[in-house]
């Protein structure tokens, strides 16, 4: 084999090695897996979504994380695959990607719903603050208690509080 | 093409005139025809992932999937691809077979996807299609040199081709988005199955005319390191690598910023216009065969706009510049397969194009990988391509002026282009080639200054046979060789002044 052939195969190599490393590397990197589950957001998100329209068309609602990391790629699947039936479950990265700014109420994009949702905590009770976005001026924001049992999640209780990530600049 | 139809082309016939420019010639409209139902299919592929997972799940969420993917399918492509080419190469019609088999799994995996078009299995899936249209991409630019009669039909072989499926996939786009609109993704990747099996079909006409491909000689790799050659692939690769690059760039950060999935589907048609308008504006920049030239205006005129939509960022100036990206991808295209074809003919082997359309697909993949690893907003990225061409275009132009400062090869003595062949052999370790070409070099230099060849003994003297044949050895030989030529070039400058006295 000539020097060229050495040098291309050594290339390979490495190249190889290397996409070995960032494979192992985003396999173990994006999966982190929220202690909750995804059950518990789903419960949540489940309790604040609009109601279906009569002609069997399914509202869009947009799901973003209120200041955490997102949602691991497997639990926004999840999520969107438990009301894939009824309602167009959307994530988004930045709450901006899913408001309308050339409006000037700036509502949600195509017609739809934008909901928060923070963190649930480990620790009993279950607690979670969820915003909920249906234009500049109306937003809403709860302090939803969850209860656990069997591995089955429910609601306890929900109760209003100020908006405080979801507001913006005005 | 037989005789009836060169005769109606020949007499102007306007059905026959219009069937050639769309679909050429015979053998050639085989693969024109395979081409177009690929180009087809692609499209209703594209227009069907407006119903994926991948428009309603997070950007940077999907961006490592989407890298680990990107890297994973495609790694195997880098290694294979060497392996592979021989044997493909050895098989009657392997070419052609390989493209039938492209069809075949990519209507599987399409199949299989339409099933799985909201699930996770969506990532594998993708890009499974991808890289066997990348494998596809590569079998048939190598297979267009082995088909077209003559040579000096590869150019227009090729922008036929890129022309047609630009005219089919655009109208298969069409129908794809309202099939969508009417029924969904699942549907239209149904649909897309059903046209990769008519292409499969239509490839495996192709095998019935593709030809033995024959071994590939030392030539074709020694002529793809000219300068003129190896500066075109390279400029080819960069705007391979602006076009990947573009594609996943705002791909995602589009995305992020919440645009709707027809502003994608806007870009992409821009890029195929792009690509269309460069296969008619192409003859005309290459007259004169100022290949060159061609290179020259693709990258300068893509890194002017790219550099203007990156100052002045609307959804207009970024469609403008993704459509000059689009054609100046097509102008290069026309322009390598021009290069080749003048000044790298034995490179037109299967083995060899192969080879050379991997670094091409390889430098889009790399830069794809960039774009999806970078998570930058939309004009940032449009900024950092501007700024990207604008560098490549610097050095294009730079290594431009030094090509044009070199007296062309073909005016050159013969005994010096003999001697410039050597060293090339001898850079490519063919080192008993190299002594052998330096010697006839000094053979021929000698016939011009009517002194008699060198005989045996002095051959033997110079040549050194003792001593191993390495690259040392070789390159006493040239410098030895060198040295006598330019002694005769003295003599005759002498002479000169000599008879002026």
């Amino acid at each position: 084999m000539s020097v060229d052939g050495r040098a291309a195969q050594r290339w390979r190599r490495l190249f190889v090695v290397a996409a070995a490393s960032l494979a192992v590397s985003a396999c173990t990197g994006g999966d982190d897996v929220d202690p909750v589950g995804v059950e518990g957001y789903s419960t949540v998100i489940d309790g604040f979504l609009p109601a279906t329209p009569a002609d069997g068309s399914r509202p869009v609602v947009y799901v973003a994380r209120l200041g955490e990391e997102p949602f691991a790629l497997e639990d926004q699947v999840a999520m969107i695959a438990s009301v894939e039936d009824s309602h167009d479950l959307r994530f988004v990265d930045d709450v901006e990607a899913a408001v309308d700014d050339e409006d000037s109420d700036a509502p949600p994009r195509d017609d739809g719903l934008l909901i928060g949702v923070g963190t649930i905590s480990i620790a009993v009770p279950h607690v979670v603050r969820v915003e909920v976005y249906n234009a500049a001026g109306d937003i809403e924001a709860h302090k939803v208690t969850l209860t656990v049992r069997n591995d089955v999640w429910r609601v306890d209780t929900s109760e209003p509080i100020d908006p405080e990530v979801l507001v913006g600049d005005d | 093409m037989t005789t009836d139809q060169a005769a109606d082309v020949a007499s102007g016939s306007t059905g026959a005139n219009l069937r050639h420019w769309l679909i050429g010639p015979a053998h050639v409209d085989r693969l024109t025809i395979t081409h177009c139902v690929h180009a087809a299919a692609e499209a209703f592929f594209t227009v069907s992932m407006a119903g994926s997972i991948f428009f309603s799940v997070s950007p940077d969420a999907a961006r490592p999937r989407v890298l680990l993917f990107l890297v994973v399918t495609l790694a195997p492509f880098l290694v294979m691809a060497p392996l592979v080419g021989p044997i493909v190469d050895r098989i009657h019609g392997g070419l052609a077979s390989t493209m039938v088999g492209t069809f075949g799994v990519r209507a599987a995996l399409a199949l299989l996807l339409a099933e799985n078009l909201r699930s996770l299995f969506l990532f594998p899936l993708v890009f499974g299609i991808l890289v066997v249209a990348k494998t596809y991409t590569v079998a048939r630019n190598a297979l267009v040199p082995t088909l077209v009669e003559h040579e000096h039909d590869l150019v227009a072989a090729n922008a036929r081709l890129s022309r047609t499926a630009t005219f089919a996939g655009g109208v298969a786009a069409g129908l794809a988005v309202a099939l969508y609109a009417g029924t969904s993704g699942v549907w239209t990747l149904r649909l897309a199955a059903l046209i990769y099996v008519g292409g499969a079909v239509a490839a495996w006409r192709v095998r019935a005319v593709a030809p033995r491909l024959e071994p590939v000689g030392r030539d074709a790799f020694v002529e793809l390191v000219r300068p003129d050659v190896s500066g075109a692939v390279w400029d080819m690769m960069v705007l391979r690598a602006a076009l990947g690059f573009a594609l996943f760039q705002f791909g995602f950060s589009l995305r992020a910023e919440g645009a709707p999935a027809w502003v994608l589907g806007v870009l992409l048609l821009a890029n195929g216009t792009g690509g269309f308008v460069g296969t008619v504006v192409s003859p005309w920049l290459g007259k004169g065969r100022n290949e060159r030239m061609m290179f020259t205006v693709a990258l300068v005129g893509s890194a002017l706009v790219a550099l203007a939509a990156g100052i002045v960022f609307n959804r207009a100036t970024l469609i403008v510049a993704i459509f000059v990206l689009g054609m100046s991808v097509s102008i290069g295209r026309r322009a390598l397969d021009a290069t080749i074809q003048r000044q790298a003919p034995h490179a037109r082997s299967g083995q060899v194009y192969a080879g050379l359309e991997t670094r091409l697909e390889l430098a889009w993949v790399g830069a794809a990988c960039l774009a999806v690893a970078l998570r930058v907003a939309t004009w940032i990225g449009m900024l950092a391509l501007a700024i990207f061409l604008a560098l490549v275009a610097i050095v294009h132009l730079r290594r431009r002026g030094g090509l044009l400062s070199v007296r062309p090869v073909g005016s050159m003595p013969l005994a010096d282009r003999l001697l410039l062949r050597a060293e090339t052999l001898a850079d490519h370790h063919y080192y008993d080639e190299a002594i052998i070409v330096a010697l006839s070099a000094l053979d021929e230099g000698r016939c011009d200054d009517a002194v008699p060849p060198l005989d045996r003994d002095e051959r033997l003297a110079l040549a050194d046979p003792a001593s191993p044949v390495d690259d040392e050895r070789a390159r006493r030989v040239i410098a030895d060789v060198r040295r006598q030529l330019d002694g005769r070039g003295s003599r005759r400058n002498g002479d000169t002044v000599d008879t002026t006295e």
